[in-house]
């Protein structure tokens, strides 16, 4: 061995460590031990099998809806072994946006492909035509190519900017306010006091509302008359906002506990989070009323799908979950874990159909058509 | 290497140790940037652990893998260098002098400064093994070509090294 040879192997690349520890829980995801307790459940399924076998039959017989039976049983096993596989292209389609200090990338199934420098956060519009994007006090419209639209400041640092569905507008935080600025660029008007989630759009009758926290309430109001709907108290300051796709139900996510408001800011529903646990992400899926949980218990996540009274724990990460986002069909979901955004295909009542992952260049941000 | 062929995590795991490194710095040593390497080196490894039950049992993995990575890496630079970069950052600006002196290692930082006609051929030589035959087929250049390259680069460095 030339004494370059050895040089170049025993040096260090610059993020070789954090490049390390990042992939190595992937590559260890591809092992397929057998492990211990599999032995011991051989051992009872010998020893209880005739007997399972027996009263599975009877219920496959004697139940009318036999079929049901079955696809219930594998619905339950398939979370238990979920198996991330890198994943070659991008499951559920679509163009996943993702940001940081590398740039701004938009990942599809042909790979990534950065579009624009260092930003902080981003966000595509309703049909992915434009990127939101923010970086320190300036919002900045991006065309997928990269191009810059126009962009505007302020004397705070912006943050969660949220394109309306409609497109016509662009609701965003800044300095202890929310902001709404037309899609052209056109038109900052400063709407209310505000601070912590992201806003959440909804549509109702073609008027444009958005919901926003303003330190422990929740607020609703119209986007063009800026007129008061609802302002609702919350126990804390909430963390993520999300409408349900047939705009009546608000998820609201606190650190403790997550509580359901319909259309009216009326609090159908709450759930507090287990003890040693805490919330930190969830989101509605974009049809039907199924929504996501991400709840961090120490250096670990879990992912809960919410289907109905169903809550179904379906996947324990190492690692922060820093965001959620659905795709654009609604089928996968994606979650940002570190530098690695992981797909989840969610399955009928709550159940897990898949995993992926695939990597990023940044916090993952949102994911359009 | 039999324990990671019958999936035990404790073959998959010594594989990772003794084969990582080397993929992550020769992928970063030819792209230069830290998230594509990561990309390239990852994207590498589980495309080999995925296919291990194919694997010929006969052969070595090193090679195998650092085969993979490298063939990666090469159409991650030739594809960055036709990509139009757009924003305040081009990758395509990255200063190869600004890169190396932010390195703790010397000679990596030496390799790293090279310009890619000569970084890329003594990557594949000095780092990962390939003989320059197996360069000229890896970058579809003359053998000539090849040899030729890694001797201005070795003179380079011992250049800057010196």
């Amino acid at each position: 061995m030339s004494e370059l040879t050895r040089r170049l192997r025993e040096g260090r690349a610059p993020g070789e460590d954090a490049a390390f520890r990042r992939a190595h829980p992937l590559a260890m995801a591809m092992a397929r031990p057998v492990p211990p307790r599999r032995r011991r459940r051989r051992a009872l399924v010998r020893a209880l099998g005739p007997l399972a076998a027996a009263l599975i039959a009877a219920g496959l017989l004697l139940t009318t809806a036999g079929a049901d039976v079955r696809s219930w049983i594998s619905d339950r096993v398939a979370p238990s072994k979920p198996e991330p596989v890198r994943a070659e292209t991008l499951p559920g389609g679509g163009r996943i946006l993702t940001a940081g200090r590398d740039g701004l990338f938009v990942r599809t199934s042909r790979g990534p492909r950065r579009i624009f420098g260092d930003v902080g956060e981003a966000a595509w519009s309703p049909h992915g035509l434009f990127v939101a994007a923010t970086r320190g006090i300036e919002l900045i419209a991006v065309s997928p190519r990269g191009e810059r639209r126009w962009s505007l400041h302020h004397r705070a640092p912006i943050r969660h900017p949220r394109w309306a569905p409609t497109g016509y507008q662009i609701a965003y935080l800044s300095g202890g306010s929310i902001y709404l600025v037309d899609g052209d660029g056109s038109d900052d008007t400063r709407l209310a006091a505000a601070d912590g989630a992201a806003p959440a759009w909804r549509t109702a009758r073609g008027h444009s509302q958005v919901a926003y926290a303003d330190g422990r309430r929740v607020v609703l109001r119209d986007s063009i008359d800026h007129r008061l709907l609802f302002a609702t108290r919350v126990a804390r300051r909430p963390l993520a906002l999300s409408w349900s796709a047939d705009g009546r139900l608000l998820l609201v996510v606190e650190r403790d506990r997550v509580q359901l408001l319909d259309r009216f800011g009326t609090v159908v529903r709450t759930a507090r989070a287990p003890a040693g646990t805490r919330n930190v992400a969830g989101s509605f899926a974009r049809t039907g009323r199924a929504w996501t949980l991400v709840r961090a218990q120490g250096p670990s996540s879990r992912l809960m799908l919410v289907s109905g009274d169903e809550t179904v724990k379906v996947l324990q990460l190492a690692g922060r979950v820093d965001g959620v986002t659905y795709s654009p069909r609604g089928d996968w979901l994606a979650l940002g874990v570190g530098r690695s955004v992981w797909l989840v295909r969610p399955g009928a009542h709550a159940s897990l159909r898949g995993v992926r992952t695939v990597p990023a260049h940044g916090h993952l941000m949102d994911w359009a058509q | 290497m039999r324990a990671a062929l019958r999936g035990e995590a404790a073959g998959v795991d010594w594989l990772f140790r003794e084969h990582w490194p080397t993929a992550y710095r020769a992928a970063w040593l030819i792209v230069r940037d830290e998230a594509t390497a990561e990309d390239i080196a990852q994207e590498g490894f589980l495309a080999a652990l995925g296919a291990l039950e194919r694997f010929d049992r006969k052969r070595p993995f090193g090679p195998w893998l650092r085969t993979i990575v490298a063939r990666r890496a090469i159409d991650a630079a030739r594809a960055r260098a036709v990509r139009r970069e757009v924003g305040a950052e081009p990758l395509s600006a990255l200063p190869a002098r600004e890169l190396a002196e932010g390195l703790a290692d010397d000679v990596l930082g030496a390799v790293a400064a090279l310009p890619d006609e000569q970084r890329i051929p003594i990557a594949l030589r000095h780092l990962l093994g390939f003989t320059p035959g197996e360069i000229a087929d890896l970058l579809d250049l003359p053998r000539g070509t090849v040899n030729s390259r890694l001797r201005r680069g070795l003179d380079a460095l011992s250049e800057e090294l010196s």
